[in-house]
C-alpha cells in the first residue's frame, strides 16, 4: 500500500461530507448555486476517491478516466459555476452554464475515448505514485483542462474576493467575510498544488487537495454560521457589530 | 453615528488576506501562461 494514498482518502471523505451538508442545504433555502457546489464536491470526492484507489489498489483504465473527468478537468468548473450563479445576472449565468454543460459533455467524450499508457506517469519528475495527466496518449485531451480550471478558479477564488471585498467595505456580516477568505484559500490551494506536481515535488497535489477541501468546508461552514453576539470581542459589541 | 468597524484583529487581517490572496492568484496566473507557452 502506497501511504500517500491515505491524503487522497481523507480528501474523499471530507468532499462528501461536506456535499451532504451544502445538499441539505440547498433542500432547504434552494438556489442553484448550493446544487451546483454540492455537484462540485461530488466531483471533488470522486477525483479523490481515484487516486485513494490508485495508491491502494493500483491502475485502472476506467478509474484513471474517472479521475482525470471528475477530479482534473471539471471539479473546479462546476464550482465555480456556483459562484457565477450567486454573482452574476441570471441570464448571463444560465449561458455559462450551457456553455459548461455542453463542454463537460465534450470532456466526457474526449477522456473516455483517449489512448492511455499508465508507464508515462513515470519521468524524470514523476515517481508514478500519484495519478497524473501524462498517461494519457491522444493529442488535445490534455489541453482541455487549464481552459475549465482557469474558468474554475478565476469565478470561484474571484467570486469570493469580492464577496470578501463588499462585506469587508461596509463593515458587515463577519462570518460570511471570513468565510469567504477561507474558501479563497481553500480553492487556490490545489491550483499550486498542480503546479508542485508538475514540477515533481511529491505528494504535493494530494496534500493541497486535502487541504483544500478542508478549507472549503470550514469556509462554508463559517460564512453560513452568524457570529454570536458572546463570540465577538468585547470592543467590537460596543461599537455595535 | 460612529462608523461600524469589525473587531481590531479583522480590521487588520481581512485586508492583509485580500492583498495576499490577490498576489497569490497573478502568480497562479503567471506560471499557468508559463506552463502553457512551455517555459516551464
Amino acid at each position: 500500500m502506497n501511504p500517500i494514498a491515505l491524503l487522497p482518502l481523507v480528501s474523499a471523505l471530507v468532499s462528501f461530507v461536506f456535499a451532504y451538508f451544502v445538499f441539505r442545504r440547498y433542500l432547504v433555502r434552494r438556489g442553484a448555486h448550493l446544487l451546483l457546489w454540492t455537484i462540485g464536491m461530488l466531483f471533488y470526492g470522486i477525483g479523490g476517491f481515484c487516486e485513494a484507489f490508485y495508491g491502494l489498489v493500483g491502475w485502472n483504465p476506467l478509474i484513471f478516466r474517472l479521475w482525470y473527468l471528475f477530479g482534473a478537468v471539471l471539479v473546479a468548473a462546476w464550482l465555480g459555476q456556483g459562484t457565477v450563479y450567486l454573482l452574476v445576472r441570471k441570464r448571463l449565468a444560465h449561458i455559462l452554464m450551457a456553455l459548461l454543460a455542453l463542454g463537460s459533455v465534450y470532456a466526457l467524450m474526449r477522456v473516455f475515448g483517449a489512448q492511455l499508457d499508465p508507464a508515462l506517469m513515470t519521468s524524470s519528475v514523476h515517481t508514478g505514485s500519484e495519478l497524473s495527466g501524462r498517461a494519457i496518449l491522444t493529442p488535445g485531451v490534455r489541453s482541455l483542462t487549464p481552459f475549465f480550471n482557469l474558468y474554475g478558479t478565476i469565478a470561484l477564488v474571484g467570486g469570493a474576493l469580492y464577496s470578501t471585498f463588499l462585506f469587508w467595505r461596509k463593515r458587515v456580516l463577519l462570518h460570511r467575510t471570513v468565510g469567504n477568505v477561507l474558501i479563497a484559500i481553500g480553492a487556490i490551494l490545489p491550483a499550486f498544488g498542480g503546479i508542485f506536481s508538475r514540477i515533481g515535488i511529491p505528494g504535493a497535489l494530494y496534500l493541497s487537495e486535502l487541504l483544500g477541501a478542508i478549507l472549503l468546508f470550514l469556509g462554508f461552514l463559517r460564512a453560513t454560521s452568524p457570529m454570536h453576539e458572546k463570540n465577538l470581542p468585547a470592543a467590537s459589541l460596543a461599537r455595535g457589530d | 453615528m460612529p462608523k461600524r468597524e469589525y473587531p481590531p484583529f479583522f480590521e487588520k487581517a481581512i485586508p492583509a488576506a485580500l492583498v495576499i490572496i490577490g498576489l497569490l492568484v497573478i502568480t497562479l496566473l503567471v506560471v499557468i501562461a508559463l506552463v502553457f507557452l512551455n517555459v516551464i
